[in-house]
């Protein structure tokens, strides 16, 4: 018996498997975020090598430098939104219990299986 | 006509100055109290009756509560239970703000960057407060992914950090230029419908195309202004989440 059901898990999990999509699951809050999470860190890099440059008066080469940098951390951050938020952002959510008496056994009455007793007028 | 960037405008109602500071009553920050008292006098009224048969104010508040709890309980962990007031009440305010200024004639306090960056500063601090607080000088494996080869440490480390500092910028800077560049297109449009009258003859026969297109956007802008608000608290609790179980 225990056999079996090891046999049964096992097929389980490669049905699973076979199953699961090539792509890992998006959220649309995350879908949403690539594009954004990549321009903002370029952006934001960007800027600060811009202020930089005005004061030291080195133009353009701190913007270009760090301009760089933004473009690497940007797509780091677009990587990031695509595989590791995902799993944390929509992923987790538990579909809530049907109903209190649903999800509890009800002891019926001798005789009479809970299934048949629900196809009955 | 105005210009479309008019709105924006900050105006002094009540002038005041302690100790050689500016603390002037101003439009922006006469809606902020307005959104923290409508909000406060929401959930009072809201669940005032505690019935267990929830009536409409109840059902709203009741619901407004439960969807946040959900967002971070499912989103920053299990021990994330501490930090609920806080994301719930940054997502309140970012709501209330953003539908007071739906309103006509009403300000959107959420317009202004300033506004949105310190409500993002107070998200990061607290992420790194807590982390640091929670696990020590541990906290740093958080910039360290598991699994990363000894060589890529350094670069991994260093791009983690860059990662991890643009967040408050990258939070501000959504919410801020999606309630902006909304309230600017109603405008621009409402503008337009404004000129097709103005201008007589034949053209009115265009002005229900921009009053039509004001229409749906001003319903595209409520969607925004809730969703915003979401997203703002969602990714408050995605930060926390790496603050409270680094991974």
């Amino acid at each position: 018996m225990t056999e079996l059901d090891k046999k049964i898990k096992a097929f389980e999990k490669t049905r699973a498997e076979a199953k699961a999509p090539m792509f890992k699951k998006m959220s649309g809050t995350n879908a949403g975020r690539v594009g954004y999470e990549f321009l903002i860190a370029t952006l934001f890099f960007a800027g600060i090598g811009f202020v930089i440059d005005m004061q030291l008066e080195t133009t353009p080469w701190v913007t270009l430098a760090l301009f760089f940098i933004g473009f690497i951390t940007g797509i780091y951050n677009a990587w990031r939104v695509m595989n590791v938020d995902s799993e944390k952002v929509g992923a987790k959510y538990k579909a809530p219990p049907k109903s209190e008496i649903g999800s509890h056994d009800i002891t019926m009455p001798l005789g009479r299986k809970r299934d048949e007793d629900e196809n009955q007028p | 006509m105005s210009s479309p960037l008019h709105q924006f405008e900050i105006h002094t109602i009540l002038p005041l100055n302690v100790g050689g500071y500016d603390v002037s009553l101003t439009n922006s920050s006469l809606f902020m109290f307005l959104a923290v008292i409508s909000a406060t006098i929401f959930f009072v009224l809201g669940m005032q009756k505690k019935a267990l048969v929830p009536g409409r104010f109840q059902a709203a508040a009741e619901m407004l509560h439960n969807s946040v709890a959900n967002i971070v309980g499912d989103t920053a962990g299990e021990h994330s239970k501490p930090y609920f007031p806080l994301i719930f009440s940054i997502f309140i305010f970012i709501l209330f703000c953003n539908m007071l200024g739906m309103i006509p004639y009403s300000f959107t306090v959420t317009s202004h960057i300033l506004v949105t960056f310190f409500l993002a500063l107070i998200v990061f601090l607290a992420v790194t407060i807590t982390g640091f607080a929670k696990h020590g000088l541990h906290f740093f494996s958080l910039f360290v992914p598991a699994g990363t080869p000894i060589v890529m440490v350094p670069l991994m480390f260093v791009l983690e950090v860059f990662s991890f500092c643009v967040r408050p910028f990258s939070l501000a800077i959504r919410l801020f230029a999606n309630m902006m560049a909304g309230h600017i297109m109603l405008k621009v449009f409402a503008g337009m419908a404004v000129m097709l009258l103005a201008a007589g003859g034949a053209t009115v026969i265009l002005l229900p195309l921009p009053v039509l297109l004001n229409v749906a956007l001003t319903g595209f802008e409520f969607f925004v202004a809730g969703l915003q608000a979401y997203i703002f608290s969602i990714l408050a609790a995605v930060y926390l989440h790496d603050a409270l179980e680094l991974h």
